[in-house]
């Protein structure tokens, strides 16, 4: 096949916000190699919501941290635009499970290091930083340290810090997991609005069945030992979801029985 | 003192603290009160209170203790900034780059070892018996703890905020303002503690030992000298007045400077 047929098929990586090929990986575990993740192959499409559910150990942090550019040693390919991931970049960022915000900055200065790599004017730093703080809602706590925040507005601020650099993918390790129930279901409802407005690709690893059904267009389900993909289940129901529906439980009993088998 | 500010209600307020802690010399000047100064005992060793209170400001050699004072003062300070400039710039080098650690570290820490008062003789062979060896002197004083403390802090920085700062990129220098340098603020400033009180033992310990110049320990020495015991007790209050003030000084910048902690 030539080259430029191939860059017209439909299935190139570069049509695909993201792109991963056969992608595995592998640790020593007392000089005896112990396989996380193998041939994990899947595309992404730009303004996708992504959810991967798993049991834990099942590699699906791990396979974030690949996607990042946290983790350079790896099987396969990982594509951005058709663009093979070497090391961090500016189009992708990432939420953790914890906050991870810097305790000796303020909630404004731990968002502006979401800019700190990227060339722009200080005032225009500035605005960015002003206007993702409020559109986390945290206006009024801009100068306040993380150690004054609760859990979920630490966790808003974090949200604000991955995404002022305008990146094209969001990446988010379990980033609910550590809050109570109510805080999680209204940053969910948060995260949806945000989503929509900015039109990023997002791609939530999570434990929570309920959730990854209330957010993605997609949901992908791993087994563990080692890490694969055991099915991905396409969620069409409308939004906003209603987590009661017939059609919502449809579906999460769909992916809690892939995740029993 | 009633200025006092209180963060933790559930806890002993300081001034309770302090009024305890004066219990001991408290003990100390009754006995002492009661002892040489109303005629008790009487020997050339033991000088009434009242002498050594009075002494730096009646006695005439006594009022020298000030400018000596101020002039150990600035020799502490330049061979502070001295020592502590170069303690934390190495502290950093070898705590960014792990080759530099392996290779620089292991002889610094060996030579760490020698008892600071043994560089003297090395010293003052270097650079004569003048100020630069006392500064010299102090700045070595003042070298290592903070180079020990800086190169831990950095040391101590989660993994956690270095993978934060490795995903958004941060650039050397960012990282530098942003994460390593406030995060080991903390251990650097508990090095400035240490150092600061070896400061000021280094500063009266050149003093005295190398003998010339002026300087608290100069007077110490001269004092002692012309057997003015009342002027080698105002001496070595002076010491410990001048030490208590330095770590209430760095304890206090801790707490300006960290505010980020809760509490």
């Amino acid at each position: 096949m030539a080259g430029a047929l191939m860059s017209l098929a439909p299935s190139h990586p570069a049509n695909f916000a993201l792109s991963l090929r056969g992608v595995g990986k592998q640790y020593e575990v007392d000089a005896r190699p112990l396989q996380v993740l193998r041939q994990i192959t899947f595309d992404l499409r730009r303004g996708e919501f992504l959810s991967i559910v798993g049991a834990s150990g099942c590699g699906k942090s791990t396979l974030l941290r690949l996607i990042v550019g946290l983790d350079s040693e790896f099987d396969g390919d990982i594509q951005i635009s058709g663009e093979p991931v070497r090391g961090p970049g500016a189009e992708r960022s990432m939420v953790f499970q914890d906050h991870r915000l810097f305790p000796w900055l303020t909630v404004a200065g731990n968002v502006a290091l979401g800019l700190d790599g990227v060339p722009l004017l200080a005032a225009a730093k500035r605005e960015r930083v002003a206007e993702l703080i409020d559109l986390v809602g945290l206006s009024n706590f801009a100068d306040a340290y993380p150690h004054q925040l609760s859990g979920g507005m630490a966790q808003r601020a974090a949200i604000a810090r991955a995404l002022v650099s305008e990146p094209e993918i969001l990446l988010m390790d379990e980033p609910f997991g550590a809050l109570d129930s109510l805080t999680r279901v209204y940053l969910q409802e948060e995260l949806l609005r945000i989503w929509a407005k900015r039109k990023v690709t997002v791609i939530v690893v999570t434990h929570d069945v309920e959730e990854a059904v209330f957010l993605s267009d997609t949901v992908l389900v791993m087994e563990p030992r080692p890490g694969r993909i055991e099915s991905v289940v396409r969620v069409d129901a409308p939004r906003p979801r209603d987590r009661a529906s017939r059609e919502f439980t449809e579906i999460k009993g769909r992916i809690l029985g892939a995740l029993r088998r | 003192m009633s200025d006092v500010t209180v963060d933790l209600p559930a806890r002993k307020s300081p001034a309770a603290f302090r009024l305890q802690g004066l219990v001991v010399p408290g003990a100390i000047v009754l006995v002492w009160l009661a002892a040489v100064d109303s005629g008790l005992v009487r020997g050339p060793l033991l000088v009434p209170l009242h002498d050594i209170l009075t002494g730096w400001l009646l006695d005439e050699s006594g009022r020298e203790i000030w400018p000596a004072l101020g002039v150990s003062l600035l020799r502490l300070a330049v061979g502070f900034a001295i020592g502590g400039a170069l303690g934390v710039a190495a502290g950093i080098a070898l705590g960014l780059s792990r080759p530099a650690q392996q290779a620089v570290a292991p002889t610094v820490h060996a030579v760490r070892q020698i008892t600071l008062f043994a560089w003297i003789p090395l010293l003052t062979a270097w650079f004569g018996n003048g100020e630069a060896a006392k500064i010299a002197f102090i700045a070595i004083g003042v070298f290592f703890p903070m180079f020990v403390n800086t190169e831990q802090g950095l040391r101590t920085i989660p993994a956690i905020y270095r993978e934060v700062a490795f995903v958004s990129r941060l650039p050397l220098w960012k990282r530098l303002t942003k994460l390593i340098l406030p995060g080991a603020l903390p251990a650097i400033l508990i090095g400035v503690e240490v150092a600061l009180l070896t400061a000021w033992i280094g500063t009266v310990g050149a003093e005295y030992a190398i003998g010339t110049g002026r300087g608290v320990g100069s007077y110490l020495a001269a004092a002692r000298e012309q057997f003015r015991m009342d002027l080698v007790l105002v001496g070595v209050l002076v010491l410990a007045i001048v030490g208590y003030a330095l770590s209430r000084i760095s304890g206090l910048a801790f707490r300006r400077l960290i505010k980020w902690r809760a509490r």
